[in-house]
């Protein structure tokens, strides 16, 4: 598995797993939703953060390729940190939210802005070095 | 399922996200250390096009939330609401131009019709329009129009760096055409979130501040139901 093969896996497993996230959200099943017994409850705007962001790596997984898809991958790594600050900042983002983000959301969140950087800074790497 | 049990859950989830993570930036270092593959070539796309993408995107977005304001406004204050579907259209209609590759008029019309909207906007904020069913009542800042004005303010700076060549300055140095690529994701995906949120807010009836400040909190209740 080469450096770009890894950052589109990364995308593609985060874009499914956002996506897959918002999705349920909005049936508010058991597993993700306002319910209390969801396994990580969120409300509509999350939902629709989560659905959004989730097609953004999908799009970066399958549309982009070679070095935009690995600076992508980066620049999707700085969106992820934007939301993990705004969200630590304020739990319920400034009242937006109706359900507080819980810690395991704030793991959530940072597991996918470290891991997209972390990725997208080796690859980009191990690009530049093959392009010298 | 008790609080300790749901608690438990919800960390197995945020876990396998971590996993999977960990897996992905293993495979990343050793790729990096291994001699390369068959990588896909360079194509970073040059300062220029990454600005217009953004520029198109803060304009689309901008756009949409005055698309998704016009309805109720026209109910509200009748024809002036004419206003927000002439400048949903500009700002939807500019992104033709700008993607095509902005010519020094473009540019200019650009910051001009945005400066007017932001003035527009400010207008009402602070001294309300002088006639209507609103005549001289400053209205409330909501969500929503400070959401449109965030991209607006953005789009004229960006406007700006392109009117006085400052992305042709930049493009001469290495990392810049990397930079401008890496910003073209977090600030589509800002504009996609803010925009979505905005109309959200909108069809819910919460676009007017003081209607925003107090129930705000409810506003996803309100959406699902």
């Amino acid at each position: 598995m080469n450096s770009n093969s890894t950052a589109m896996g990364w995308a593609a497993l985060a874009g499914i797993v956002l996506v897959a996230a918002g999705l349920l959200g909005f049936l508010n099943t058991s597993i993700v939703g306002e319910a209390d017994n969801a396994l990580v409850r969120t409300g509509t705007v999350h939902n629709i953060v989560h659905l959004l962001t989730g097609l953004i790596a999908l799009y970066i997984a399958f549309g982009l390729k070679g070095e935009q898809q690995v600076n992508a991958v980066l620049g999707f790594g700085v969106l992820y940190v934007i939301i993990l600050v705004a969200v630590l900042a304020s739990p319920t983002l400034f009242g937006l939210f109706s359900v507080p983000a819980s810690a395991a959301v704030h793991v959530i969140h940072a597991a996918v802005a470290v891991v997209s950087l972390a990725v997208g800074y080796m690859a980009r790497g191990a690009t530049s070095a093959m392009a010298r | 399922m008790g609080p300790t049990g749901h608690e438990s859950v919800e960390w197995i989830a945020a876990l396998i996200l971590v996993i999977g993570g960990a897996i992905a930036i293993a495979y990343a270092f050793r790729a990096r250390s291994s001699p390369p593959g068959p990588t896909a070539p360079g194509n970073t796309p040059p300062v220029k096009r990454s600005l217009l993408l953004m520029l198109a995107g803060l304009s689309g977005g901008a756009g949409m939330i005055h698309l998704a304001a016009a309805p109720g406004h026209f109910a509200e204050i009748g024809d002036l609401a004419g206003g927000f579907v002439a400048a949903a259209l500009f700002q939807l209609l500019w992104i033709r131009w700008c993607l095509a590759g902005p010519s020094h008029g473009t540019v200019a019309i650009g910051i001009a019709g945005n400066l007017a909207i932001i003035g527009a906007w400010a207008w009402t904020r602070t001294v309300g329009l002088p006639f209507g069913e609103l005549g001289g009542v400053a209205e409330p800042v909501g969500f929503p129009d400070a959401a449109s004005v965030l991209l607006e303010v953005a789009l004229v700076g960006g406007l700006l760096v392109r009117a006085l060549g400052l992305d042709r300055a930049l493009a001469r140095r290495g990392p810049a055409r990397t930079l401008a690529s890496i910003a073209v994701v977090p600030t589509i995906g800002l504009v996609l979130v803010l925009t979505s949120i905005a109309s959200l807010a909108i069809a819910t009836g919460m676009d007017h501040g003081e209607r925003a400040r107090t129930t705000m909190p409810a506003m996803e209740h309100v959406a699902t139901e």
